[in-house]
C-alpha cells in the first residue's frame, strides 16, 4: 500500500470515493485517474505526486498480467524464475533446475538482463487462486511484486 | 553462447534479436559491445592498430621494470601467452586479486566441488562475506534455489542457507525459512573452529554445526580460505573476475614472478583487460600500455591503447568457471583482433 | 528546498560493497550518464538520515582529510544505521578511507573525468 501513504489521507471525497484507500485501490485498477485528486496536485504535494506517477507508470505495464516487475530493482538473478512451482512442475530440466527457461510459454523469464512477464495465465494465484508467494518471497529488492498488494 | 559477465559462466544464455536468461550484468555486456569501444591511441593521439602495437613494443623494450596487470578477463591462451611474455622480458605479473584461496585450492589442500554437484547433493549452503545477489547473481538460482538429484523437494526443506556478512546483504535478505543470518565478527572463525570439534560457540554457530550432521555433502561459498573449510564439507571459490581462477591456473603451469602494482616501482604497466585506476589507489602515474576492447579509465591516460575483443562474445578460447570447470567459449559475434593476436605480435616484436 | 537551511555535519562509518547495477553500468561505458547514476551515489540508513535532516535524491559532500566529492543520496535500509554504503569504484577508491564526514551541498556530482584529472595532477 506504498501508493496510499503518499496520498494526503484526509478523505476529503472531493475524488468521489469514500476513503483515500479506496481511491489508491481504484487507482491501481485504472478505474480512476490521479487527476480526481485535486489536493494531490497542490504544491505541497508535488513531491507526493511525483513518486505515485513513478509507481503508476510500472503498474501501467503490469494491469494486462498481474505481476509486476520493477526493472529498476531487478538484476535478472532468476530466483523467481526458477522458485515458481509451476516452473518446477513444467520445466523440471530447465527453470525446474536453475537454467534458463526451455518451455514456450513459461509465466516468467529473464529477458535482456531483467524479468518479464510472458503469460500469468498459468500462475497459481489467478488459475487455482491459491495463496503462492514464492517469486516475491525471493526477491530480495522486491522488484517482483502482485498488483492486488500494491 | 556462454556468457562472460562473471565467473558463473553460464553456458545458457541466447543471443537473437534479445538477450535470453543472462542476468544484468551480462546482458550488460552483450548488449552494450558496441557502446564506448576503445581506439587505438598513442600519447592522447588517434592512431591505427599497427602503430599502437609498433609503440607497446617500443615502449617495452625501453623500460627497466614491467608488469603485467589484470588479464582476469582473458582467456586461458591469453594469459598464458602474457606468461610466456613476462618471462621473456622478466616482468611481474599480478591480476590485483588475492592469492591465498586458489594456492590452496590448486595445491589439493581443500576439496572444491561444482556448481552441478552442489545443486544435486549439497546440503548447507554458506555465503562467507560474499554478496552472490550483487556480485554473482545467477548463482543462487543455479544451485540454492535448484532442484537437484538428491534434492528434489526444493530450497525450503532439502536446504538450509547460511548467509556470515558484516551487514544485511541482499544475499542476507534471502535467508528465511531454513535459514540462518550470522553477522560478522573477528571471533568467528574461531568459533566455527571450535564448534565442529565438538566445543562450545555462539547459539548460531552451534545450530549451523548441527546441521551439517544432517548431510555429509555441505559447501562453503568464498573468497577467502577458511581454516575448518575440510571439516566444514567443500568449498566452491566465488571470485567474480571471470577467468582468475584460470589466471591461478596458467600460473602455476607456466610460472612467474608475482608482485604487487602498488607495491612495486614500476616504469611501465602492461594492462590486460582490466582497470587498475577503477580499483587502486595509486601514489604514481608510470606509462600505462592498456589492452581492452572498451575505454577504461586507465586508458583515459595511457601512453598507449590497443583495443581488442570482448572474450566470449567475439572471440573464442578457453575459460574457467569459478568452480575450476573448463569451459570452450561459443561466441555469436567475430572480431578481427583479440588478446592472443595482440600479445603474439608483442611477443614477436621483443 | 533550496538552499540547506542548517549545515548539516555527519560523521560515518563508510562501507564499500559490489553493486550489481553499477557493475552492469560499467560494462556499458564508464563515461556514460547510467555509470554516474549508479557509482556516484551514497547510500543511508533513513532513521539515521532523518536524524541529521537528509533527504533523499539530496547532494551530499563527502570528506575525508584531503580529499573530496560530491554524490546523491539514497536513503536506503540496506545500509546499516550509522554507517555509510558506497559502491566500490573509482570514487571510493579515490577517497581510499573508511570514515567520512558528510554534508548537505548543492550543485552537480563529481564526474569520473573530475577524479582522474586530480589523479593526474598529484
Amino acid at each position: 500500500m506504498d501508493i496510499y501513504k503518499l496520498l494526503p489521507k484526509t478523505n476529503c471525497k472531493l475524488c468521489g470515493e469514500q476513503t483515500c484507500m479506496s481511491f489508491a485501490f481504484k487507482l491501481i485498477r485504472r478505474e480512476k485517474k490521479l487527476e480526481d485528486c485535486k489536493p494531490l496536485f497542490e504544491p505541497e504535494f508535488e513531491e507526493q505526486r511525483r513518486k505515485i506517477e513513478e509507481m503508476l507508470k510500472v503498474v501501467e505495464k503490469a494491469t494486462e498480467t498481474g505481476l509486476v516487475v520493477n526493472e529498476d530493482l531487478c538484476i535478472g538473478c532468476g530466483n523467481c524464475v526458477v522458485v515458481c512451482p509451476v516452473h518446477v512442475y513444467e520445466d523440471p530440466e530447465g527453470a525446474g533446475s536453475g537454467y534458463g527457461v526451455r518451455i514456450e510459454r513459461p509465466i516468467l523469464m529473464v529477458e535482456d538482463g531483467v524479468v518479464r512477464v510472458v503469460d500469468v495465465s498459468l500462475c497459481r494465484r489467478y488459475k487455482d487462486k491459491t495463496l503462492c508467494v514464492a517469486c516475491r518471497e525471493n526477491c530480495p529488492t522486491s522488484a517482483i511484486a502482485f498488483l492486488e498488494e500494491l | 553462447m556462454i556468457c562472460t559477465g562473471c565467473s558463473c559462466l553460464c553456458d545458457d544464455v541466447v543471443v537473437d534479436e534479445k538477450v535470453r536468461h543472462a542476468c544484468r550484468i551480462g546482458a550488460s555486456l552483450i548488449l552494450n559491445r558496441n557502446v564506448a569501444r576503445a581506439e587505438p591511441m598513442v600519447d592522447g593521439r588517434k592512431t591505427d592498430l599497427d602503430s599502437a602495437i609498433e609503440s607497446a613494443i617500443e615502449l617495452l623494450k625501453d623500460s627497466n621494470k614491467v608488469l603485467i596487470y589484470g588479464l582476469n578477463y582473458s582467456t586461458l591462451e591469453a594469459q598464458r601467452i602474457a606468461m610466456k611474455l613476462a618471462k621473456k622480458i622478466d616482468a611481474y605479473l599480478d591480476n590485483g586479486l588475492r592469492y591465498d584461496l586458489a594456492e590452496k585450492l590448486l595445491d589439493g589442500e581443500v576439496r572444491i566441488a561444482t556448481l552441478e554437484d552442489v545443486r544435486d547433493y549439497a546440503y548447507v549452503m554458506m555465503f562467507w562475506m560474499f554478496d552472490a545477489h550483487n556480485e554473482m547473481p545467477r548463482l543462487m538460482s543455479r544451485t540454492y534455489y535448484a532442484r537437484g538429484k538428491k534434492r528434489q523437494r526444493g530450497y525450503e526443506e532439502d536446504r538450509f542457507l547460511v548467509v556470515v556478512d558484516v551487514r544485511r546483504s541482499h544475499t542476507a535478505m534471502l535467508a528465511k525459512k531454513n535459514a540462518i543470518f550470522i553477522e560478522y565478527d573477528d571471533e568467528l572463525i574461531k568459533e566455527f573452529e571450535t564448534a565442529i570439534r565438538g566445543g562450545l560457540a555462539r547459539r548460531e554457530v552451534l545450530k549451523v554445526v548441527g546441521e551439517l550432521k544432517k548431510s555429509d555433502f555441505n559447501v562453503i561459498f568464498t573468497r577467502e580460505f577458511l581454516p575448518f573449510a575440510n571439516e566444514f564439507g567443500y568449498i566452491v571459490p566465488t571470485i567474480p573476475q571471470t577467468n582468475a581462477m584460470g589466471f591461478y591456473k596458467v600460473l602455476r603451469e607456466e610460472g612467474g614472478k608475482i608482485g604487487r602494482l602498488e607495491e612495486l616501482d614500476i616504469d611501465t604497466i602492461l594492462v590486460v583487460g582490466d582497470d587498475p585506476l577503477n580499483d587502486l589507489p595509486l601514489n604514481a602515474i608510470p606509462n600505462f600500455i592498456v589492452i581492452d576492447p572498451k575505454v577504461s579509465f586507465t586508458s583515459k591516460i595511457a601512453r598507449v591503447v590497443i583495443p581488442s575483443a570482448i572474450s566470449g562474445l567475439e572471440c573464442g578460447g578457453t575459460m574457467l568457471r569459478c568452480d575450476l570447470v573448463e569451459m570452450k567459449l561459443k561466441p555469436p559475434f567475430k572480431s578481427e583482433i583479440d588478446d592472443v593476436e595482440i600479445l603474439k605480435r608483442i611477443l614477436r616484436g621483443l | 528546498m533550496r538552499f540547506a537551511r542548517f549545515l548539516k555535519r555527519l560523521e560515518l562509518k563508510l562501507l564499500t560493497y559490489r553493486d550489481g547495477f553499477q557493475v552492469a553500468s560499467a560494462r556499458k561505458d564508464k563515461f556514460g550518464e547510467e555509470f554516474v547514476e549508479r557509482t556516484a551515489i551514497i547510500i543511508i540508513h533513513p532513521n539515521t538520515a532523518k536524524t541529521f535532516g537528509f533527504k533523499d535524491g539530496q547532494i551530499i559532500r563527502v570528506k575525508t582529510k584531503d580529499r573530496s566529492i560530491r554524490v546523491r543520496l539514497t536513503l536506503d535500509e540496506i545500509a546499516p544505521e550509522n554507517c555509510a554504503l558506497m559502491p566500490k569504484s573509482i570514487y571510493t577508491n579515490y577517497l581510499n578511507t573508511s570514515t567520512v564526514v558528510v554534508e548537505a551541498e548543492e550543485g552537480e556530482v563529481t564526474k569520473p573525468q573530475d577524479i582522474l584529472n586530480e589523479l593526474v595532477i598529484t
